[in-house]
């Protein structure tokens, strides 16, 4: 078995703002393992991002606060850790990307120094061995001619190039887990295959897990080994990607994919929207947070919020259609590009 | 668990038919832009702490000069420069004036200018801001390099030649404040306005066929009214310590008509027999201005979008 | 009199000035046509021009060169009260939800405006009765009318912004990237609403995206843009079924779907590098410098958007040297 890298259990995050208290994250468990990539799937506002950045204590506190919950990094409870344990774990241990490649760069600094920066502040080397290092990342993300992009500022650079940079900075100290927030959102359709190439290819040479936060099904299906479906700040589903994709179990993860326009004919013309909007996280509803937009809402739903059904496989779904009492609704399998071509063409592949 | 089972009604299990979906329901109460800044700056005491002195100032500047058994220029001779007492709460300058309500009146004339003097030049400022900013152009170019030449040299050079050439008084400072300080805030509006007009709904509204006046008075300048209300109330004490000024070096408000700066003029000439007659309104202007300046720092704060979720 | 071009755009161009010898070439000789009651979908990356067209056809921007007609009226030549005029048949859905509404007006301001404008009630209980319907029109509550923008979600405030552009009656609707902000379960809301609304009162849509599933979803046509020009125009089937500009190939290849075993069974992108800048561009072919099937002539000679077959035309030189049919199928 993979070993565990990062496990967090029942966390709750909470914002106090002037207006009452934003209830961010409420109640998510998940883990990684070492060299998976699990994605967080969501909506804006779902608590995805929130989650993430209170792992590596980026988010501020106040207004913010963790309610509750338990942080193990490598079997080590960090959930208490001060600002500074964690920031020398940050880079070294854990790293970050963000959406904005522009905003997270410090547009007065060499793009080299960037890099070499967070080498010499987490290994006790020279700074022409920083260099050094610094100017083989650049080859590693695939930005050409690194020794004239060492001495360009990050202005010089397109969209594209600075993600590769950021990536640069992310990886250089070989950390264990790399958390990705949106980080192709801001990008180019061609542009973002080739950092989520680049970001798939790099993982296996460092070795590292990756938390990919994203809304893009796309996105997951192509990069993730594992799933969570976050709503409301509560992960509502959560598997292997083949699971969530092909096996869905959560009204919620049906809706989303069904939102999705079926590649192939226009077949029908009305997309299988969910219909409203998410809760205001100000005041959540009692009950199941997704009742309210769910075409399958029973009675119990808006009493009282559903425990997690365990499932096969490690995947999990918090619904009250899969409690024994319900009334069976059709499965909402779904069936591969690939597999249907395995069908037509080779019949002996199963 | 056994609670929840207990409640469980028969037909938990079923679904709900008719779900008219109240998921579009807004459930936070509606709260307008002004509100809600006001309700920010109701939780920062600081500010709140500088606003409740102002309005003591100024409730004391109204009703003070209207109740008491003196006014600002009747003389009691036989008790001039006497000490704060009972009779005479701050007590009374060399001609036998009553302290208390000279430096009362004194507020209403300082508070006056410092507001006018402040809120007209940024009205002035907006206007011709918000025309340069939004037709841009040769206008433009023209309006903010006349501004630069303007504003090389020291608007307090300015103000001393308008307030010789015109004469001295309260209305003659403000006059001279408008003409001078809309150049200021002129360019800060016009800066506002140069990033708002590339905002989708003003856009919106373009596209909807809407006339320039339509679009500056409706869409360009209310979402510059956050800031200038800062620039406003940051600029107050600042008009009442140039009011003050002029009248120390007697250019402003003259004699017998009271204005703190006046009264502190008065005060320096005794200052080291009657020290009460220069602290008192030097003191209160001091208190003003940290007043005024508080509340515009919490007010910026509360405007602050950054700040708003 | 009743042509069956609602919107005929020929030789479109706008240039931006932004240095001394600095030219961004946004839109450089675009011409297309749209059907009555049809939607168009526009594609293309960040910089190619798109929103520029959009914004031009409405008169936001003047036109460096070229026409456009609407409804045979020619809009850059109409003036004060004639583009006022115009303005009522043509509307936009901006891009994003919180850019496109004043924040300091009620929702029924911003959605009343244009009958404001536009003088279209008689009394103040007809423009209520007006801002009503429209709410319910795309699914909103009428008790919504008195609150302000940020107290709306983004889906519901892009409806808003829909209202305020059905409340002049238009013909044409110009979608901006009208739901790239959104989430991805509200971005087919909103795709459903537009699409009901077509249905029913007979809009014609540009719609301008970089999504290209929603695209295909939506068009009747589809054209597909790089760096101010057009590289590919079809009915929305051929384009997504049968690409040819290679450029077209490389941004449906790009991608990603909604199917784990598709995607990482899928070769590596075909594309290389990114959207060159659009200040003083080369001649030629303006793919050239990331085309791997380019020919000598693409470096020096721009090619024509020509037509392939009677609804499918591409600009290419290797297409249309070859025979494009046979290659396709190949």
């Amino acid at each position: 078995m993979a070993k565990r890298i990062l496990e967090v259990k029942n966390m709750h995050f909470s914002f106090y703002t002037y207006a009452g208290e934003v209830h961010a994250v409420n109640g998510v468990s998940f883990y990684v393992d070492q060299g998976e990539t699990l994605a967080i799937v969501g909506e804006s506002g779902c608590g995805k991002s929130v989650t993430v950045q209170s792992i590596m204590k980026l988010t501020p506190t106040p207004p913010g606060k963790l309610k509750q919950g338990k942080i193990e990094y490598m079997g080590e409870d960090i959930t208490h850790y001060t600002q500074k344990e964690i920031s020398s774990m940050r880079g070294k241990e854990m790293s970050m990307i963000f959406q904005d490649p522009m905003t997270s760069l410090n547009p007065t600094m060499r793009i080299g120094h960037q890099i070499a920066e967070g080498i010499l502040s987490h290994e006790n080397i020279s700074k022409e061995a920083a260099k050094q290092k610094a100017i083989e990342m650049l080859i590693k993300v695939g930005l050409p001619n690194p020794e004239k992009n060492f001495m360009s500022y990050p202005h010089q650079f397109s969209g594209g190039m600075r993600q590769r940079v950021m990536i640069a900075i992310a990886l250089v100290c070989n950390p264990k887990i790399l958390f990705a927030d949106e980080p192709t959102t801001a990008l180019d359709v061609t542009v973002q295959a080739q950092i989520l190439e680049l970001m798939n290819t790099l993982k296996r040479e460092f070795k590292a897990s990756v938390v990919l936060i994203t809304h893009d099904l796309g996105v997951v299906a192509k990069t993730a080994q594992r799933i969570a479906v976050m709503y409301a700040g509560k992960i509502v589903e959560t598997g292997t990607a083949r699971d969530v994709f092909y096996d869905p179990k959560h009204p919620y993860t049906w809706g989303l994919l069904d939102s999705v326009p079926s590649t192939g004919a226009q077949s029908s013309r009305t997309l299988n929207s969910i219909e409203g909007s998410p809760p205001d996280l100000f005041c959540l509803p009692k009950g199941c947070s997704f009742a309210a937009r769910c075409k399958y809402c029973m009675n119990i739903c808006r009493e009282i919020a559903p425990e997690e059904t365990v499932m096969d496989n490690g995947h999990r779904a918090s619904c009250w259609l899969l409690d024994c009492r319900a009334p069976s609704v059709p499965p909402q399998k779904r069936v591969s590009r690939v597999s249907k071509l395995d069908i037509k063409e080779t019949a002996h592949v199963g | 668990m056994n609670k929840t089972t207990n409640i469980l009604l028969p037909n938990a299990f079923e679904f709900i038919e008719d779900q008219n979906l109240d998921s579009d329901l807004i459930t936070r109460t509606s709260v307008t832009f002004w509100t809600d800044v006001w309700r920010r700056l109701l939780k920062n005491k600081v500010a709140m702490l500088g606003l409740f002195i102002i309005v003591i100032i100024m409730i004391l500047s109204i009703f003070v000069p209207v109740f008491s058994e003196y006014t600002y220029k009747s003389q009691d001779l036989a008790n001039a420069n006497a000490a704060p007492s009972a009779l005479h709460v701050f007590g009374t300058d060399n001609l036998g004036r009553d302290m208390w309500v000279r430096v009362w009146v004194g507020a209403r004339v300082s508070l006056a200018v410092g507001i006018f003097g402040s809120v007209i030049p940024s009205l002035i400022g907006i206007v011709i801001g918000g025309i340069s900013g939004y037709f841009g152009g040769k206008l433009d170019m023209l309006i903010m390099r006349s501004i630069d030449v303007a504003m090389c040299v020291p608007s307090m050079i300015y103000i001393i030649l308008i307030m010789l050439f015109i004469g001295s008084g309260p209305v003659s400072i403000i006059i001279a404040f408008a003409l001078t300080g809309w150049m200021g805030s002129a360019r800060s509006v016009r800066g506002m306005i140069l990033q708002l007009k590339e905002m989708e709904y003003v856009l919106a509204s373009k596209a909807l066929g809407a006339s320039s006046a339509s679009l500056i008075f409706n869409h360009l300048i209310p979402n510059t009214l956050g800031i200038v209300v800062v620039s406003m109330t940051m600029g107050i004490p600042s008009a009442i310590f140039y009011e003050a000024y002029l009248s120390f070096i007697g250019l402003g408000v003259a004699p017998p008509i009271p204005s703190w700066g006046q009264l502190s003029n008065a005060g320096i000439a005794v200052f080291r027999v009657y020290p009460s007659q220069l602290m008192i309104p030097s003191v209160l202007i001091s208190l003003t201005m940290l007043s005024f300046n508080l509340f515009g720092d919490g007010l910026r704060d509360a405007l602050d979008p950054k700040l708003r979720s | 009199m009743l042509d069956e071009n609602l919107v005929e755009v020929i030789g479109l161009k706008k240039y931006f000035q932004v240095g001394k010898n600095q030219i961004l070439k946004a839109v450089d000789d675009v011409s297309f046509s749209i059907k009555r009651g049809e939607t168009l979908g526009m594609v293309g990356e960040s910089g190619c021009g798109k929103t520029t067209v959009g914004r031009t056809i409405l008169g936001l921007y003047n036109a460096d060169g070229g026409t456009v007609l609407f409804n045979g009226i020619e809009v850059h030549a109409q003036k004060g009260k004639a583009y006022k005029a115009l303005t009522k048949q043509m509307q936009m859905i901006f891009q994003d939800p919180y850019a496109s509404l004043n924040p300091r007006k009620t929702v029924g301001a911003i959605v009343g405006e244009g009958l404001d404008i536009h003088k279209m009630y008689k009394t103040k209980e007809e423009r209520i009765e007006k801002i009503y319907n429209l709410f319910e029109l795309v699914g909103l509550n009428r008790e919504h009318a008195n609150r302000f923008p940020h107290e709306f979600s983004g889906g519901q405030r892009q409806r808003i912004g829909i209202a305020r552009a059905l409340a002049v009656d238009p013909k044409f609707i110009v979608c901006d990237e009208a739901i790239s902000a959104l989430d991805v379960s509200i971005q087919a809301q909103i795709i459903n609403l537009l699409m009901r609304l077509q249905s029913e009162y007979g809009f014609t849509y540009l719609f301008i995206a970089h999504d290209l599933t929603m695209v295909r979803h939506i068009s009747d046509s589809t054209a597909v843009m790089y760096l101010g020009t057009l590289v590919e125009m079809g009915h929305t089937e051929a384009i997504f079924e049968k690409p040819l500009h290679p450029y077209t190939k490389g941004l449906l290849a790009a991608v990603p779907e909604a199917d784990p075993d598709y995607e990482q069974s899928k070769p590596s992108p075909i594309l290389k590098g990114e959207v060159p800048s659009p200040i003083n561009p080369k001649p030629g072919c303006r793919f050239f410098g990331r085309c791997n099937e380019a020919i000598e002539i693409c470096s020096r000679v721009r090619p024509d958007l020509i037509a392939v077959n009677e609804h499918h035309s591409v600009a290419c030189h290797v297409v249309n040297q070859t025979n494009p049919i046979s290659k396709s199928e190949a």
